[in-house]
């Protein structure tokens, strides 16, 4: 098991009572799995998310339960101790690629970052060659030459490439990320789908992957959590869970979808 | 069928530093009366900005546009900004009123016929924007639009920022009134999923130039242009 | 579900402000001496039940005096502030909402006030001008139009862009409307913050202008005044001085946690 959730609740803390935004959920992953959590605004899945690493903003915590990694209480872990296991053992990516690069750095130094702070003694050489290695890994043409180029230079896929690249320079077990093709095209979103799914056959690297959109959990992942008001509503394999949906809240979320087969319009259904 | 609105080799461009930047290029389209045109694209392709111009917020370098029923009405991605925080629904309805010179009392009465026919609550009237979800503020658009007895409406991405279940309600909702009243809506769009569903023909924008065009089942079963394939081969 | 956080500075402020105010206008109606009346005997008096807050190097009653002085204070602060911000807000608003060559020209004019310190421009004002309340009033607002027209009209910069301004625009809704209707309400807590910091500045300055002898002439009371009269007496007779004192710091820490409140609350 690499990553078990057990009971957890997280709270906001700035409404009066605490609202409660994720309410006593579990679940597991195991090594090399893609798991999914799907849900719609206010469900609690990107709480869930950050609480994990321990990002959750000031206004909200923890209030009980365990999040078990590789058997290690991550909710129970100080800032220092649990920087060793951040970006090391697991890393995280986020919606916006312009917000989450820092604008004044060079696409290199941001990869390399990873490995400055938990490298064991890497030379500068072979920093950079770890880092133009990942660059090339997350299918950016021509690493050397966007080594030494800023943020914004790059379009919003390459941004979420050179993200991506700097998530996984350390080699993580474990990669959570946050709505990460949410701001893309459509035709760019296919493509980081891809290569995340290149990734995690390649190396085994377990992804969590949180996710408004159901019909992209389907395409990226093996398991899914629904989640709605700050419970897993529905939970098991993908195809069985869009196929063959058991709990009305799924049901409901699933014909919601926009698809290809039926028009709304009246007028062009007779036709 | 007439046209409400025509484009015609329309091209624009924005001024990047010193350099101009041609977002269209000899654009030209028809709205007719009572469709749904979907317009669909992706970042950068020129859609928001033909909006612009078709109402007047940016204007061409060349061609024209002419419309032949009074100017459309807009419905935004954004419902956050798109109302005015400080000011509550009702007073937002009755605004475009205002400025017809209707009296204050059928003022009231229309509001209140109009936010029943978009599905808001009459003590939602006294609410202000930011005490309404994203999908109730996209209902007070609407009926903003709506309510000045507009005949065509320009939505770009309307439903776009919201969760999928409240996006199903609005397109519903947009799809109904249409049908109701026999409007006209350039309906603007990434997602070709909610264009297949909505539109009654699509027009395919790529790099400011219009790809393709054509009735929507038409389209989607047989696209032409190689973009429309790639599109519809990426698209969940 | 209600914010649990308090917004302290607003609460503790206004009551500052408010008490500060309930003070002077006592001293608009009812004084317990005439403030210019002196008297011998009763020559730096220290404070007692007769005299309060004791009296200053003529014997006259601090109290009064400075009833009389806080009042003259705000007046001025309070006219500068509507005058200048009142001004600086119309400027601001048009300059930000409508651009062009207008927004060019009076914003390098702006900038060429702001390079002055506010005090120093307010002297030549004054030197011009020549010294008394009205001309107080008059060269504080002048100085202070450029600060509240400058903040203005950021705020109507990002303001009209917002969707909800075009939206008004389709419905044929009027450039003056939705300037000041359809805008305004928006950016009311920045102006109102803005104001609380203007009269804050205007209280100092015209503490500081009279303390030099140029800004309010006797009869008048005014705290600067008070304040430059007694400072040779510090040592033998302080409440001279601390009391006309305390009302100047409770006018500016008033208005200033006022200011704080407000721009906090605006945020949210």
């Amino acid at each position: 098991m690499l990553l078990e959730v057990k009971n957890l609740n997280i709270e906001f803390y700035d409404t009066d009572p605490p609202e409660k935004a994720v309410k006593g959920i579990s679940f597991s992953m195991e090594q090399g799995e893609i798991l999914g959590i799907v849900g719609e605004s206010g469900s609690g899945k990107t709480q869930t998310a950050l609480s994990i690493l321990q990002l959750l903003k000031s206004n909200s915590g923890i209030s009980s339960g365990e999040i078990l990694f590789k058997g290690k209480n991550l909710a129970g872990l100080s800032g220092r101790e649990l920087q060793k296991i951040r970006g090391k053992e697991i890393s995280m990516i986020f919606q916006e690629p312009m917000t989450s690069l820092n604008p004044v750095l060079t696409v290199g130094r941001q990869v390399e970052e990873g490995l400055k702070l938990h490298g064991e003694g890497f030379s500068k050489e072979q920093r950079k060659a770890k880092a133009l290695d990942a660059l090339g890994e997350a299918g950016l043409p021509d690493p050397e030459g966007i080594y030494g180029k800023y943020p914004h230079q790059l379009s919003g896929g390459m941004r979420q490439r050179v993200m991506i690249a700097a998530a996984l320079v350390t080699e993580p077990e474990l990669l959570i990320a946050d709505e990460p093709t949410t701001a893309l095209d459509v035709t760019v979103q296919a493509q980081i789908l891809e290569l995340l799914k290149e990734i995690n056959a390649k190396h085994g690297t377990s992804i969590l992957f949180i996710s408004h959109d159901l019909a992209v959990i389907r395409k990226l992942c093996g398991r899914v959590l629904v989640m709605n008001q700050g419970v897993v509503v529905e939970e098991g394999e993908v195809s069985r869970v869009f196929d063959h949906p058991q709990k009305d809240y799924t049901k409901k979320l699933l014909a919601a979808i926009p698809d290809r087969r039926r028009s709304l319009r009246k007028r062009r259904r007779s036709q | 069928m007439k046209n409400i609105l025509e484009v015609k080799h329309v091209s624009a461009s924005y001024k990047d530093g010193k350099e101009k930047q041609a977002v269209l290029k000899d654009i030209s389209l028809e709205v007719r009366e009572n469709e749904i045109l979907g317009l669909v694209g992706e970042s950068g392709c020129g859609k928001s900005t033909l909006s612009k111009v078709i109402l007047g917020f940016v204007k061409p370098s060349q061609g024209e546009v002419l419309h032949y029923t009074k100017m459309p009405q807009m419905v935004f991605q954004d419902p956050f900004s798109s109302l005015n925080p400080k000011k509550k629904v009702g007073w937002i309805l009755e605004e475009p009123l205002r400025m017809q010179k209707v009296p204050s009392r059928e003022r009231k009465e229309r509001v209140i016929s109009m936010a029943e026919k978009v599905g808001l609550t009459r003590e939602m009237l006294d609410r202000r924007p930011g005490e309404l979800s994203g999908g109730q503020r996209q209902r007070v658009s609407i009926a903003t639009a709506l309510i000045q007895g507009s005949r065509f409406l320009i939505a770009d991405e309307p439903v776009s920022a919201l969760d999928v279940t409240i996006q199903r309600q609005i397109m519903e909702l947009m799809v109904q009134l249409q049908e109701e009243t026999g409007i006209s809506i350039l309906f603007i769009s990434h997602d070709l999923n909610v264009i297949y569903q909505m539109c009654d023909r699509v027009l395919v924008m790529k790099d400011g130039k219009i790809e393709e065009e054509g009735e929507t089942e038409e389209l989607f079963e047989n696209p032409r242009s190689e973009y429309t394939k790639e599109l519809l081969k990426a698209a969940p | 579900m209600k914010k649990k956080e308090k917004n302290y500075n607003l609460i503790l402020g206004a009551s500052i402000a408010l008490f500060m105010f309930l003070f002077l206008m006592i001293g608009v109606f009812y004084t317990p001496y005439d403030p210019d009346a002196m008297s011998g005997s009763a020559k730096f008096a220290p404070p007692s039940l007769s005299h309060i807050f004791g009296c200053d190097h003529f014997g006259r009653d601090i109290f009064s005096r400075v009833l009389k002085g806080t009042g003259t204070t705000f007046f001025v602060a309070s006219a500068t502030v509507i005058l200048g911000g009142g001004i600086g807000i119309i400027v601001g608003a048009f300059t930000g909402y409508f651009g062009g060559w207008i927004d060019e020209v009076l914003m390098r004019f702006n900038d060429a006030v702001v390079s002055f310190p506010n005090i120093l421009l307010a002297l030549v004002f004054i030197s011009i001008l020549g010294p008394g309340k009205y001309n107080v009033i008059l060269a504080l607002a002048i100085v202070f139009i450029p600060s509240f027209a400058r903040i203005t009209r950021s705020e109507f910069l990002s303001q009209k862009e917002m969707d909800y301004v075009k939206s008004a625009r389709l419905m044929g809704v009027s450039h003056l409307r939705i300037m000041f209707v359809h805008i305004f309400p928006n950016i009311l807590p920045s102006v109102l913050s803005m104001a609380a910091i203007g009269f804050n500045n205007a209280v100092l300055a015209e503490a500081g202008m009279s303390y030099l002898g140029i800004g309010v002439q006797p009869p008048d009371a005014s705290l600067g005044r008070m304040l430059s009269e007694t400072q040779t007496y510090l040592m033998n007779a302080p409440w001279c001085a601390i009391f006309p004192g305390l009302a100047v710091i409770g006018l500016a820490l008033g208005f200033s946690l006022l200011s704080d409140g407000l721009l906090k609350k605006g945020g949210k």
